[in-house]
Parts: C-alpha cells; sequence; structure tokens
C-alpha cells in the first residue's frame, strides 16, 4: 500500500498534472466567487475537456477545480453575508457577524485555515479508509441515517435562544423548517402536497435560492438603510488582522479538528447531502460551549462557528469521493458528474479503484492535499485587500450585492421561480431577525425534514419495526438525546453553582 | 427586560400567523393517505404548539431570561422614522429592479439599477458612476453571456416583440 | 466630399448585401445554438446533451457553438412548456426531454402545455432499454423464480411516477412476483449503495444508468423491454412472459418511449429549412466515428431515429385504444 501511495504522489508531481491541477484551481477560484456559475454545472462544462486524458492529469483538473470551490465560496459568506456556493450559510452565522464587527480578516484568516486542515483531514479520510471502506459505508443502513437526521434536528435545542422564550421561538422555527420541507410530491404516494398547482414546487422548495435569500436579503436590506459601511458595528479604524484568524484556528485546534472528521464521515455518508455537514459542525461548536453564557456569543461573532463550518465544508468533499471511487455510487451532485469523468477515461469505479487502480486513487487525494495548499497559499496574500472591502461605503456595494444575490438565484435553475423563493425567505428572514427569533433551526428543519422522513418510511418498510433494536441505532439515540439534554443540563449546572455561590456568600456574612 | 411596544406586536402577530399556517398544514392533509399525511400532521401540530407558546409569552411579555437576541441585531443609531423611510425606499429600489429585470432583462436592469443608484442614493461623481456602470455591462454581457453562455432573462417584452 | 460619401455608402450596402447572401448558405454562422436540457446536470440525460453539443456543431452550416442550458423542473415539463411558448423560434435553440413527455400527455397531467404532435421533432440518437435487475449474489436466475420468492425482495424506487417504481410495480401484477417495493429514495446512487449493503435487493432502471453495476457483477438482469441490444439477447423481454392481450398492450405501451430513445426537438414556428439542416445534421453526427466512440464509452447505445419515425411513435402513443390506457393508468404515472 505504502508503495501505491509513493506512486500516487509521483504521478502529481509530474508537470502536465501539475499543470492540468493548477489550471483547475484557477477556475475553481473564480467559480466560487462569481454568482451564477455554480461547482456542479462548471464541472459539468470542463467534463468534456477530460476525454482522452490520462486519469490522472484528468482528476487532478477536476478535482482541483472542484476542491477550491468550497474555499472561495466561503468568502462571501463571510464578507457579504451572501452564502456562497449554495449551502455554506452556517458560515454566514458568526462569520459575517465577525465582518460587521470589524474582524473581517481574523473570520477570513481563520476560515481560511480550518478549510486547509479540513481539506488535509478530508484526504487523510479517504486515505485511510480506502482498506476499511466497504464495511463502513456499508454498516450504515437506512434506520442508522434517519438516527442521525434526528440528532441533527435535536441540534435544535441548542441553537435556540435562552429560556423559555428562546426555546420556544427556537422550536417554531424549527418546526417550520420542518414543514416547509415537506412541499412537493410526496415520495410514497406521489401525492403534490402544499404545491397549490405551481410546477415550479414539485420538486420542493429549492434550498439554494432559499437560504440565500433567507440570509443575504435582510443583511443587504440593512446595508441599503444604515448607509455606512458593512464593518460599521465594530471598534472604528482598525481592521482585526488575518493572523490573528490563522492563530484562532490553533488556539482551538482540538475543535476544528473534530469537525473536519464530523464533516468527513458525513460526506462518506451518500444519503446525507452538502448541506447536513457544516450544519452539524456548527452545532457542535455551539456546544463546545463551556457554559451557557459563552454559548450566547455564537450567532455573534464567535470565531468558533467560523472554524466549525469551514472545516466540514472542505472535509465532506474528500468524504464524498470515497463512495464515487469505492462504490461508483457519488456522494455528491458534484461527484455524480465526477463519475463522467471516470467513464471518459476509461476507468470503472468500483472495486477495481481500490485494487488494479491504487495508484491512480491516491494520486486523487494527493490532489485534493495539494490544491487546497495551493489555494490557500494563493488565498492568503488577498485577504487583506478582501477584508477591506468591508469598510467600503455601503451605497457602493448595495447593487453588486444584489446582482450576487438575484442573478445567482435565477442562473441556478434558470427560473424566476428561485428569485421568488429568495424575496420569500429573505422577508421571512427580516421577520425573524426583528423579532429576535433564531434562525438557524429553521435551515436545519428545512435540511433535514425531507431526509428524515424518507429514511424513516424505508426503514420500517423495509424492518418493519425491528429495525429500533439495531445496535447503530440505538447508539445515535443515546446520542440523541445526549445533544437534546445538554443545553438544559449546562444551564442547570450553572444554576445550582451560582445558587452555591450565593448561600457562600451568604453564610460568609 | 420588557420589549419594545411595537417590536411585541409584531412578534404576537407573527407568531400568530405561524399557527394559522401549521394549523392550515395540518388541516390541508385531510384526505391524503397516512404515508403521505403523517410527516406534515406531527410537525404542522408542533409548529402550532410552538408557535402558540411563543405568541403567548410575547403577549404577556413573560419568560425573556437576559433578553439577549441569539443573533447580531440588525443595527441601527439612526432614529426610527428615518429607518422606516429608508427601508421603505430600499425595498423599492430592490422592487424596481426586479420589476425592471423582469420587464426588459436582467441585465439591462442591472445596468439601470448601478447607474441610478450609485448617482442618486451614492451620489458619486458622474464619472464614477459611468466607469462602474460601463464595468458592469462589460463582466455581465461579456463575460457571463458571451463567454460562459448563462442564462439570464431577456425581459418579458423581448419576447414579446419576437412572435 | 459627397463623392466619398457616395463611396462608402455604396461599399457599405454591398457589403450587407454579401453578408446577406452569406447568411442564406450558412445560418449558424457565427451564431450559438442552445440546447435547452429539461434535467438536472450531472444526470444521463445532461450527459448526453453535452457530449452531442460538443460535436453537432461541426455537423451544423457554419459551425455554431452550441451550449447546453439546464432547466429543471417537473420532470422537464417546466423546460418544455418554456421552449414551446417562451423561446424564440429561430431555430437558436433546440430541446432534450424526457423521453415519458409523451404519457404526460397521455395521462393528462396538470401543467404540461405542450402537445407533442406540435413539436418539429429533429430525431434521437440513442435508443433506451429498461431492465430490472437483481443482486448478483441472490440465487434466482429467472424472473419467474421470483414468485416463489423467499423472504420477498425488497425492491428499491425513488417514488411513484419514477421507472424505479411503476416497472416493478406492474411486473409484479401481471407476473404475480413476490416483492415488495420500498419506496423513497433519493436517486439511483442511494439505491445502489442500499443493494451494496443488503438493504435492497433489486431496482429498475435505463439499461445504460444500471450497465456499470452490471458489468462490474454487482447486480444480474433479469427482464427487459423489448430490445435489440446484444448484450442483453439472454434476458427475456417483459412483452413474451405475458399472454393477456392487455397486459401484453400494456407493456408495449410502457416500452414506446424507449424506442424514441432522447429525442431532440425544435419549438413550432422555427422555419422549414433549419429544421432540415437540423434534421441532416443529427443523420450525420449519428455516423460521426468521434461522436460514437465517446458517447458509447459512457454508455449509450447510438442508434439514429428520424424524426418522421420518431413523430410515429408519438401518435401511436396517444391514439392508444381507451381500454388499454386506463389499465395503463393504474400502474403509470408521470413523475421524477
Amino acid at each position: 500500500m505504502v508503495e501505491a501511495v509513493l506512486d500516487g504522489l509521483l504521478r502529481v508531481l509530474q508537470p502536465d498534472a501539475l499543470l492540468y491541477m493548477l489550471l483547475g484551481v484557477f477556475i475553481g477560484f473564480w467559480v466560487g466567487i462569481l454568482p451564477g456559475i455554480g461547482g456542479v454545472t462548471t464541472l459539468a462544462l470542463m467534463l468534456p475537456f477530460v476525454y482522452g486524458m490520462e486519469p490522472v492529469q484528468a482528476f487532478a483538473f477536476l478535482l482541483g477545480m472542484h476542491s477550491v470551490v468550497a474555499t472561495t465560496g466561503d468568502l462571501t459568506s463571510i464578507l457579504f453575508g451572501i452564502p456562497g456556493e449554495g449551502l455554506s450559510a452556517a458560515l454566514v452565522l458568526d462569520g459575517h457577524a465577525m465582518a460587521k464587527k470589524g474582524e473581517a480578516g481574523r473570520a477570513l484568516g481563520a476560515n481560511l485555515m480550518s478549510s486547509l486542515v479540513g481539506a488535509l483531514v478530508g484526504a487523510a479520510a479517504l486515505a485511510l479508509a480506502i482498506p476499511v471502506v466497504r464495511p463502513l459505508v456499508l454498516s450504515f443502513g437506512s434506520p442508522e441515517l434517519f438516527m442521525l437526521t434526528v440528532m441533527g434536528i435535536a441540534f435544535i435545542a441548542s441553537l435556540s435562544g435562552r429560556g423559555a422564550r428562546g426555546l420556544a421561538r427556537g422550536a417554531a422555527a424549527g418546526a417550520l423548517g420542518l414543514l416547509l420541507s415537506a412541499v412537493g410530491q410526496d415520495p410514497q404516494a406521489g401525492i403534490l402536497r402544499y404545491t397549490f398547482g405551481q410546477l415550479y414546487l414539485w420538486g420542493g422548495i429549492d434550498l439554494v435560492p432559499a437560504v440565500v435569500g433567507f440570509f443575504a436579503i435582510p443583511e443587504i436590506l440593512d446595508l441599503m438603510v444604515r448607509r455606512s459601511s458593512i464593518a460599521a458595528s465594530g471598534p472604528t479604524g482598525k481592521l482585526v488582522g488575518v493572523w490573528e484568524g490563522v492563530k484562532d484556528c490553533f488556539r482551538h485546534l482540538g475543535l476544528t479538528l473534530r469537525c473536519s472528521v464530523i464533516g468527513a464521515f458525513i460526506g462518506i455518508m451518500p444519503g446525507l447531502g452538502g448541506g447536513v455537514a457544516q450544519w452539524m459542525s456548527y452545532g457542535h461548536a455551539v456546544q463546545s460551549a463551556k457554559t451557557a453564557e459563552e454559548r450566547e456569543r455564537f450567532g455573534k461573532g464567535d470565531v468558533r462557528g467560523v472554524l466549525g463550518p469551514g472545516a466540514a465544508n472542505n472535509s465532506k468533499e474528500g468524504g464524498a469521493l470515497i463512495p464515487t471511487v469505492a462504490f461508483g455510487v457519488p456522494g455528491s451532485s458534484a461527484m455524480a458528474v465526477l463519475l463522467g469523468g471516470f467513464f471518459l477515461t476509461g476507468l470503472v469505479p468500483g472495486p477495481d479503484m481500490l485494487t488494479k487502480h491504487l495508484p491512480v486513487t491516491y494520486s486523487m487525494v494527493w490532489t485534493l492535499a495539494l490544491a487546497n495548499v495551493v489555494t490557500v497559499a494563493l488565498c492568503f496574500p488577498l485577504l487583506p485587500y478582501l477584508a477591506r472591502l468591508t469598510t467600503i461605503r455601503a451605497t457602493r456595494l448595495a447593487p453588486f450585492l444584489l446582482l450576487l444575490v438575484f442573478v445567482g438565484a435565477y442562473t441556478a435553475n434558470n427560473s424566476w421561480g428561485d428569485i421568488v423563493v429568495a424575496l420569500l425567505f429573505g422577508a421571512l428572514g427580516y421577520a425573524m431577525l426583528r423579532f429576535r427569533w433564531p434562525r438557524a433551526p429553521l435551515v436545519l428543519g428545512l435540511v433535514l425534514g425531507d431526509l428524515a422522513e424518507r429514511y424513516l418510511w424505508i426503514s420500517v418498510a423495509r424492518y418493519g419495526w425491528d429495525w429500533l433494536g439495531r445496535p447503530g441505532v440505538v447508539v445515535l439515540a443515546g446520542l440523541t438525546l445526549a445533544v437534546l439534554v445538554y443545553p438544559f443540563l449546562q444551564e442547570w449546572r450553572e444554576r445550582r453553582a451560582t445558587q452555591l455561590l450565593h448561600r457562600e456568600v451568604a453564610h460568609a456574612d | 427586560m420588557r420589549t419594545e411596544g411595537k417590536d411585541r406586536l409584531g412578534e404576537v402577530l407573527f407568531a400568530a400567523f405561524l399557527v394559522a399556517v401549521g394549523a392550515g398544514a395540518v388541516l390541508y392533509t385531510g384526505s391524503w393517505p397516512v404515508k403521505a399525511a403523517l410527516y406534515p400532521r406531527v410537525v404542522g401540530s408542533a409548529l402550532v404548539l410552538a408557535s402558540l407558546a411563543c405568541c403567548v409569552l410575547a403577549a404577556l411579555d413573560r419568560g425573556e431570561k437576559r433578553a439577549a437576541p441569539v443573533e447580531l441585531e440588525l443595527g441601527s443609531d439612526l432614529p426610527a422614522p428615518v429607518v422606516r423611510a429608508r427601508t421603505l425606499e430600499s425595498l423599492g429600489w430592490i422592487g424596481g429592479f426586479l420589476v425592471a429585470g423582469w420587464l426588459v432583462g436582467l441585465i439591462p436592469a442591472m445596468v439601470l439599477l448601478v447607474l441610478a443608484y450609485l448617482r442618486w442614493v451614492g451620489r458619486e461623481s458622474w464619472w464614477f458612476t459611468g466607469m462602474f456602470t460601463v464595468g458592469t455591462w462589460a463582466v455581465l454581457e461579456g463575460f457571463m453571456v458571451r463567454l460562459l453562455h448563462l442564462p439570464i432573462p431577456t425581459g418579458v417584452l423581448a419576447s414579446l416583440a419576437a412572435r | 466630399m459627397r463623392r466619398r460619401v457616395l463611396v462608402a455608402a455604396g461599399i457599405l450596402c454591398v457589403l450587407s448585401l454579401a453578408s446577406g447572401a452569406g447568411l442564406a448558405q450558412a445560418p449558424f454562422a457565427g451564431k450559438t445554438v442552445t440546447m435547452l436540457v429539461g434535467n438536472p446536470p450531472g444526470g444521463g440525460y445532461d450527459r448526453l446533451a453535452r457530449v452531442v453539443a460538443r460535436h453537432l456543431g461541426r455537423h451544423l452550416p457554419g459551425n455554431p457553438t452550441v451550449v447546453v442550458q439546464n432547466m429543471p423542473g417537473a420532470a422537464g415539463i417546466v423546460a418544455a412548456n418554456h421552449l414551446y411558448h417562451v423561446a424564440r423560434p429561430d431555430g437558436l435553440t433546440l430541446g432534450l426531454f424526457n423521453q415519458n413527455m409523451v404519457f404526460g400527455q397521455l395521462l393528462q397531467v396538470e401543467g404540461l402545455r405542450v402537445d407533442m404532435r406540435k413539436w418539429q421533432w429533429v430525431g434521437s440518437l440513442t435508443r433506451e432499454t429498461d431492465v430490472f435487475v437483481i443482486r448478483a449474489d441472490l440465487p434466482y436466475r429467472h424472473i419467474l423464480d421470483l414468485r416463489r420468492a423467499d423472504p420477498p425482495l425488497a425492491i428499491g424506487a425513488t417514488g411513484p411516477g419514477s421507472g424505479s417504481y411503476d416497472f416493478p410495480l406492474v411486473l409484479k401484477a401481471f407476473l404475480k412476483l413476490n416483492v415488495r417495493i420500498v419506496s423513497g429514495y433519493r436517486g439511483r446512487s442511494d439505491i445502489m449503495l442500499a443493494i451494496e449493503r443488503k438493504e435492497l435487493d433489486g431496482v429498475a432502471g435505463s439499461w445504460s444508468s444500471l450497465v456499470s453495476f452490471v458489468r462490474r457483477g454487482l447486480v444480474r438482469p433479469l427482464v427487459k423491454t423489448p430490445s435489440e441490444n446484444p448484450e442483453l439477447k439472454d434476458v427475456p423481454s417483459d412483452v413474451d412472459l405475458v399472454s393477456e392481450p392487455t397486459a401484453k398492450a400494456v407493456l408495449q405501451l410502457h416500452a414506446v418511449p424507449n424506442r424514441i430513445g432522447r429525442p431532440f426537438v425544435l419549438p413550432p414556428g422555427v422555419p422549414g429549412e433549419l429544421v432540415r439542416a437540423y434534421r441532416q445534421a443529427f443523420r450525420s453526427l449519428a455516423d460521426d466515428p468521434a461522436f460514437r466512440q465517446e458517447a458509447e464509452r459512457l454508455g449509450f447505445e447510438v442508434v439514429y431515429t428520424p424524426a418522421e419515425a420518431v413523430l410515429r411513435v408519438v401518435e401511436e402513443v396517444l391514439n392508444s385504444p381507451p381500454g388499454v390506457v386506463r389499465v395503463f393508468k393504474s400502474f403509470f404515472r408521470f413523475g421524477e
């Protein structure tokens, strides 16, 4: 196996493979930043060019492009509050809040560093998992996937506000998200649920325009009203630097690594999809706060809220490659396009990739790692200038932000319906911000609700009620309970501690 | 800490609206088979209960422990009437942009927006405005349409004219 | 001074006339043809569209650039409606949709505002076959063995309206197979993974989407819709397995769109000479060795079906006897 690893590395370091990788990185850089050009669509566009290439070169190009998109897509999330590359909305919560406090540089630095860590962990996961990938993926059936989605939903408790009112708001937001995910054609009986005759809603509410509108439109509106600049809420003058962010990543290295692992793991499970990884790691980051006081800082610019999703966003790509390579089953929509790349270069994804063509597989691992290192190296000098974008007068930025949002929404599916959805969710997001309702639970419900429902019915149809006794299910149920109860436990412990403290003070008098 | 009067009313109404949405969703599942109806009924009922709780708590203004908002608030030190006026004006800009986009296509609408907004709201010089307008048009038309062939709507009026 | 202006004007006139004449000979010169696909990027239809787009330009007079645009939604209905009613009939937009859309019209699906007969069909480059496969390690070798399957096989599906749901449903009913349909998977990939996991025992789908799994040895095809594909010659065809006439007719009806393959259309209103240019281009594209090789690598069976034949198939479907349609409707819906 070690020979295969080294062989893979040598193949990537060939001049033409390297050149293709750099080309891919260059293209991917712009794809991530600019609206309207999605990573998946661009992959599909670039695919025909690899016909006839050697596999290593082809994947150096494709993977080089793909792995960069995740990193640069994060930039607009942090700087402008516009979720880049579709689903990286979790980053907006704390990342953009930091930008508003004048800490854009720090957020960018932290994000870039954690993206690198995440990508490396993802690549390492891919490399290490290769011997055990089959039993690993195969042990997670629909019942286990159901429990995983339920666990994700349980994070809503931590992401709600404090106190009875906060919890009620969080629960309502989550329930609304869960309900909205039911829109569309139902997968059991084929009934069109809540579509009200609209063809556009057959497939349900498209997450991308919804999330983009939900987070970005209130921010842009706010900007247009304030007319100052994005970073106006922070201490005037100095912008906190990029290096601070890099140091943050290492200060919280444990968290970053854990979230990378979460991302890679969820990437390996093809049944879960892109949004889940970053929200689960965001939820985990929130829960890593040691006191309830600390937990409150999330959503307002805590760097840990940037590290978690930043890492997970990149590590999940390495994870998603695993089922694609090992089973010929794409782990994400980008991977579905990548499969075409296999066919065009004459490879057959499946067990052969783990035996006969092992060096090619490892060359993909190395490409992932190297492409990300190159991206980080290239982006770093740009960060301070990017951070300064947050000091530009709002009136100069606003039209372009509107462009990013609406053109991006339209070109995703060539549809005005997406613009309407973005507007409606924008209105909803604005209302929720005004009334201090937490927005994260709604997105969580929207992303996870459909999945939970599907896996529940599949599990029941396939196993009757026996699946409740499966060991994986029991373990995950226990974890879910822990996730749900944890915030209450924390608060109860704190209250006891302050009560004891008061009693001591009273006694001391 | 007591919440602002107007915000309180707004929240009560919003929560009440969600109660209606949840109840409506549950009722709407009336004739569906169980497999399609179970999930929406469960979740819709949860929405009704949770929103009802929010509604009641907001009306009574209770239970707001250390009332800290969950996210960074929409900040502003400007007086309320100014905020309201500007909000309406901004909504007008956004709405106008989209209507224009629908009529004449997103690219012309975008160019118009940049021109008008930079000049009249941003009070930029003609030179600055002109430069940005031309630059925007170049990027949109040259890059997105000519090079990348992105699907950008050309407007209802244009397709009517072609028929 | 005036003379110079006159000369300039004269030159301009001549130039514009010349370019006009040039245009008549190469109508697509310098233009971009948009291929509208009613499916999202990454799937089978998208892959086919892109490989055709890569090679089609060479065969059209004037060698235009051909670009693919995805417009997913409602199993292709959104794109079909758009091409039919909204897109300019100037011959620069070509459409590729769900081959089953003719059933959408037959079943009078709400929202479909297109008469399939009024399309200006260009033709089809591929032919499809539907197959029903089971896990290779299961002991059943012939489809009728599944009558005695114990425990009943779990067949994965995405939802009513998709081939993975409707086809097994009708096979189960007509052939009395002991199988259960487990619906709700998000897509083919999830189903294949579940098969690997042994959570599922089989699936139905198009041959081009399952071929790589069959070749790899994961699944074995047990029944197919009628096809001349040599790789499937030992697999019985569903029509041959039933004797009752209505059942036969329903299965034949189901298989009809496969004879269309993945059809390309132009909206009504496009000038006849442009339509003819496209048809000629497709005919020569089907013989293009570079195209054939690339398409076959992607798993497509390249078979050219001219426009007239496609239109005949459409008419055949829409003129089906009501008795057959009634039984058909009880099993098949139109969906993703």
